[in-house]
């Protein structure tokens, strides 16, 4: 019987690795690839875990590849930069089980804070790369990938992006391969100890087994000829294929599922064929480069943007009019721009309440809290990538010796901190830092969607684990100023930020209170808030906190109510959408007029 | 049959549910679909478009001017994404000012039902009895069961009920 499914891409990539036995996989959340090691953790007889970062996880996934299994290593296009120092000589090793790494790149940055082309770490680092399209593509390209792996002898590069990622479309389930058992110790230390004696003759390995694979790219039956009318050939992989396939379903199309190394003669075959040829590729020029440098004539980047994703629109005007597609400009309407926000009850919005209005640099980091930087929060100064924010702090407090006394500060989320955050502490006890470092602990990887992490005690499977303790992980680095604040408490949270900043030598201060998203969070239900508008002046404090609930309503005509603190009529008041409010009272602590309650039960 | 829906909204309205639904009862009648959604930073309160293409299609993403309808969860989300929409193609807005001709104030409903999170589903019966989406009302109603969570079942069969029934506005 054939059986359907309606899967995403990420679903449709855990599928594919069930079905061809992969025993073991490891990665860190992050979007687009999130769903990819949730869904597969969910099967019964594989092993997953989150790792606390990508060069952990592809790391494992080596070890489980050396010791004779099927491994996959699962992160988002940055994360591969995380685990680039592993990935570029494992290329040299090779692998005994099959290693794939899938990439989840993000194509107009949805939600990450650069838009890099993974296609190029395929050819950087040597590793075949493939592509597919959509969910059924997603599935079946794992068990290839597997197949190439252990064939060639070699780690794979699985790429997805975001479209295809969170794309949803109807995919064929099979039954899962047995699940092979063989895994054993075997020791080879000629082909896994990369010395410079033995890396130099594995070298050699690299460039024989990347010509075999170009050769073999000539027949691997994904990457497909589809001649129809000869006037417009298309050359294109993944996503924008589709959008060139539906805008142009009477073109001849060059669909390349394996994006590295690239099938030279077809392609060359394929030129020949057709009178005018196009790449329709986001971001980079990766095949349009590497097929002009083949002499042949193609138009691509001339056409399309090299930033953000494409879609069906741009994809269909480009080639149409044959001039560079430009980007339709928003519709000029009048309604406020709703840029994400943090949710009302976030534990975030205390902390950066007071950091915003301390006279300092908040170097900040990755996660749900960076959007704290907005107006009229202003919480943090700088954002870079996973970890940057402790090493960024002291490298700033250093480099202004005494103009940055008690001006520096360094805020880490709790599972980017696990990520990448120890060592720049370890780092700023042993160099003597003066700078403040705050770990913001919710508990939780809030932005991918509440994962687990060595700091919440529990696994990806939700089984109880080893907790980590930040006080006496610090301590163990050589941190003695230590401090835990309740960042609902803004006088509190203040006090000891303005102490702890004034303190010679490094202190740090946990800031913790778990995400209001989090189950056991939403159970302890508090009640929401009203502004008592008879008391409310006017004074506009509580708007400062930027919390979605609370909104501004102008006065109109003669309203007779409360002056102002300058003796003035009041221009408005301030309202409490009580359907949204978490009664997580920080307006009540703000607000200057005592005009906040709670609200009473059926009032 | 095709058709192309587009769903617009705010992160925390249900969007991605409304999706799941339009494309587990396109494939309960039979069809092909594809989906495509918003994750990640942009859900945190921001705006959030979705894609359902039933039918016969390759791409996830809709063409501007190509949509055959739209569900708006705000009447901000219509301005902003209405140029999806083909010509006189029907716009289901949840809106307080019911004056277009598939406007409804889906919000003030699931408020009164006591099932204030179900505006989507609201939304979605009203526009199910007038025939704008490609099912059947009975279909939809056993995705509704099917999907839902337990603890919000109730709430969303209720909803859905009350944009089935709702007289005003529209005909």
């Amino acid at each position: 019987m054939i059986v359907k499914e309606l899967l995403s891409g990420n679903e449709a990539i855990a599928r594919g690795a069930l079905e061809c036995g992969v025993a073991f996989g490891a990665g860190y959340p992050g979007t687009p690839s999130t769903e990819i090691l949730e869904a597969f953790a969910k099967y019964e007889g594989v092993y997953a875990e989150w790792a606390p970062n990508e060069k952990v996880a592809l790391e494992t996934a080596i070890g489980a590849s050396l010791a004779g299994v099927r491994a996959i290593a699962v992160m988002k296009h940055v994360g591969v930069n995380v685990a680039a120092d592993p990935l570029f000589t494992v290329s040299y090793t090779g692998v005994r089980g099959g290693l794939v790494i899938v990439t989840a790149d993000d194509p107009s940055m949805h939600s990450s804070q650069n838009e890099q082309d993974n296609r190029n770490y395929a050819r950087f680092a040597k590793i075949p790369m493939i592509e597919p399209a959509d969910s059924q593509e997603a599935k079946d390209f794992v068990r290839l990938a597997f197949e190439i792996s252990e064939r060639f002898d070699t780690p794979v590069f699985l790429r997805s992006t975001t479209r295809v990622s969170h794309s949803k479309s109807v995919t064929t389930i099979a039954e899962p391969d047995k699940p092979g058992g063989n895994a054993s110790v075997l020791r080879n230390p000629e082909k896994y100890v990369m010395v410079p004696a033995m890396a130099r003759l594995r070298r050699i390995e690299v460039e024989k087994r990347m010509a075999a694979l170009a050769e073999y790219a000539e027949t691997f039956h994904e990457n497909k000829v589809e001649f129809n009318d000869l006037k417009i050939g298309i050359i294109s992989s993944g996503m924008p294929y589709n959008y060139a396939k539906d805008a142009f379903p009477k073109a001849s199309f060059l669909k390349l599922g394996m994006v590295y190394p690239l099938p030279v003669q077809m392609i060359r075959d394929f030129a020949s064929a057709v009178e005018n040829l196009y790449v329709v590729e986001e971001l980079d020029p990766f095949f349009e480069d590497q097929i002009k440098a083949l002499g042949i004539e193609v138009r691509g980047k001339t056409l399309l943007p090299r930033t953000n994703e494409f879609d069906p629109t741009i994809v269909c005007t480009s080639l149409s009019s044959g001039e560079k597609a430009t980007r339709e400009a928003p519709p000029d309407i009048s309604i406020p721009p709703r840029p994400p926000n943090l949710c009302p009850g976030c534990p975030h919005r205390g902390l950066f309440y007071v950091a915003g209005k301390l006279d300092a640099f908040v170097a900040g980091d990755i996660g749900c809290y960076t959007l704290s930087y907005m107006k009229p929060l202003r919480g943090l100064d700088s954002c870079i990538c996973m970890g940057a924010s402790f090493g960024m702090a002291h490298g700033m407090s250093k480099a202004l010796g005494s103009k940055g006394k008690g001006r520096v500060i360094g805020v880490i989320g709790d599972s980017t901190f696990v990520h990448s955050g120890i060592t720049p502490l370890l780092n700023a006890s042993y160099n003597k830092s003066d700078a403040l470092f705050i770990i913001c602990d919710n508990a939780t990887t809030a932005m991918t969607g509440m994962q687990d992490h060595p700091g919440t005690g529990r696994t990806l499977q939700g089984l109880p684990s080893y907790r980590i303790d930040f006080i006496q992980l610090a301590q163990a680095l050589g941190i003695e100023d230590v401090h835990t604040v309740n960042p609902f408490n803004i006088s509190e949270t203040k006090e000891i930020l303005k102490a702890s900043l004034e303190r010679e030598g490094p202190s740090l201060v946990i800031s913790k209170e778990p995400c209001a998203l989090l189950k056991t969070q939403k159970k302890k239900a508090r009640r929401p808030l009203m502004v008592d508008i008879d008391k409310c002046i006017g004074c506009k404090l509580c708007l400062g906190l930027n919390c979605p609930p609370i909104s501004w309503k102008n006065v109109t005509g003669g309203f007779d109510g409360p002056l102002t603190a300058q003796g003035k009529p009041r221009k408005g008041f301030a309202v409490i959408d009580s359907a949204l409010c978490n009664g997580c009272s920080l307006c009540m602590q703000v607000c200057s007029a005592k005009a906040i309650k709670e609200v009473v039960a059926n009032g | 049959m095709n058709q192309q829906i587009i769903i617009s909204g705010l992160g925390g309205q249900g969007i991605l549910f409304l999706t799941k639904l339009l494309a587990q009862a396109a494939m309960d009648s039979g069809n092909d679909v594809i989906t495509s959604e918003t994750h990640g930073m942009a859900m945190r309160g921001g705006t959030v478009v979705s894609h359902v293409k039933i039918g016969s299609f390759l791409s996830p993403l809709i063409r501007t001017g190509q949509a055959d309808m739209g569900f708006f969860l705000t009447a901000g989300s219509f301005e902003i994404h209405r140029a999806f929409l083909r010509e006189g193609a029907p716009a289901v807005i949840n809106t307080p000012r019911t004056d277009g001709p598939f406007a409804i104030d889906a919000a003030a409903i699931a408020r009164e039902a006591g099932a204030r999170m179900a505006t989507n589903l609201v939304l979605l019966g009203f526009a199910v009895k007038r025939d704008l989406p490609f099912c059947t009302v009975s279909i939809m109603r056993e995705a509704i069961g099917r999907l839902s969570p337990s603890r919000h079942r109730q709430m969303n069969i209720e909803g859905f009920e009350r944009g089935l029934n709702y007289e005003g506005g529209a005909s």
